[in-house]
Formats: structure tokens, C-alpha cells, sequence
């Protein structure tokens, strides 16, 4: 996984129907700047500014969603209290 | 597989399903002789590493197995902790 913040939501009105109801937002990988920016599944109901881990296994994705094959590979799967970094 | 060195760890209270309970440590990829050779990352852990732990994990889809499930929303998994790490630096 890897360290991201979450910048804001990624809505859309057409969709593929395994995406319905997903809440999908936009998400900054740390040190990587705009070119790091992906959109993601986020199931921990973070919120803009949320330090969070970005997830990027298709197969994880698929099956934690239930919804059969579905096209999503990336999600928000933890919401980051404190980061404990040697030093 | 690859290797790997503990630079830190990651608390996360609100988790997704499956990841309840899991120890999420900052992990940076290393070579054989310990130098760094990527950018960190964040993995699960299986084996007890800590802070300062070199150790072998697992990137994609099998970094669920580690859990003996493949519905566990990771994409990499610390698998064991290196005793050594290889021959260059024994060479040293």
C-alpha cells in the first residue's frame, strides 16, 4: 500500500453498473506529486485533506467489492491516524 | 519476493473489512547488501516484524494468501524475517 491524501470526490453520472453507488474520489500518492494523483475506491469514508492507504491489487478489489468481475483496482483501504517513522 | 527493510510503522484506526487488526509497517525495498533501491511502501505483516526488521515480502495478489484468504484487501505482505542478509555483506 501506499501513504496518500485524499484531494476530493471523483463523481460521475455514466458508469459501469458494478461502479453504482461506489464512492470514488481523487487521491494524492505522498512524494509524488500531481503525477501521483489516481482515482480510488475509498470504503473508509475519508474526506479531503484524509491521510489514508492507497491499496492497488485488482483482485483484493474485486472481491472485496462482491459484485463479480468489475472493473476497479484501487482502493482506499485505511484511514491513517499517526505515522511512527525511524529517524 | 523481495526484500525488505522496517523504517516505521502505520496506525489506522478506521479499516477496511478484513484489514481489522492488522499491523501496517513502512517498508523499504532493499538490494542483498541493504541498500535501498525503490520507494517505501506500506505493508501487512505476518511474522511479527518491527521497526529495523529486514524482511522478505510479497507484492500483489499473493500478499493476501499470506493471510490464507485471497479477500483481504492488501497488496503486499511481510512473509519472514531475514537472519542474514546475503552474501555481500558477509563478505564485508
Amino acid at each position: 500500500m501506499e501513504l496518500g491524501r485524499v484531494l476530493g470526490p471523483a463523481p460521475s453520472n455514466v458508469k459501469h453498473p458494478a461502479l453504482d453507488g461506489l464512492k470514488l474520489v481523487f487521491v494524492e500518492a505522498e512524494g509524488k506529486g500531481k503525477r501521483g494523483v489516481v482515482v480510488a475506491w475509498d470504503v473508509v469514508d475519508a474526506g479531503p485533506g484524509d491521510r489514508v492507504l492507497i491499496m492497488r491489487e485488482g483482485g483484493a478489489a474485486v472481491r472485496l467489492l462482491r459484485r463479480g468481475a468489475a472493473p476497479v483496482r484501487t482502493v482506499l483501504v485505511a484511514q491513517v491516524d499517526r505515522v511512527d517513522r525511524e529517524r | 519476493m523481495k526484500a525488505g527493510r522496517v523504517i516505521g510503522s502505520v496506525v489506522a484506526s478506521r479499516v477496511a473489512e478484513g484489514l481489522e487488526g492488522r499491523r501496517f509497517l513502512l517498508t523499504v525495498p532493499v538490494d542483498d547488501g541493504d541498500d535501498v533501491t525503490g520507494e517505501e511502501f506500506v505493508a501487512c505483516d505476518v511474522v511479527g516484524a518491527g521497526r529495523g526488521s529486514r524482511v522478505i515480502w510479497i507484492g500483489g495478489k499473493e500478499a493476501a494468501l499470506a493471510f490464507g484468504r485471497d479477500d483481504i484487501p492488501v497488496d503486499a505482505t511481510c512473509v519472514a524475517i531475514l537472519e542474514r542478509h546475503g552474501q555481500r555483506e558477509e563478505n564485508d
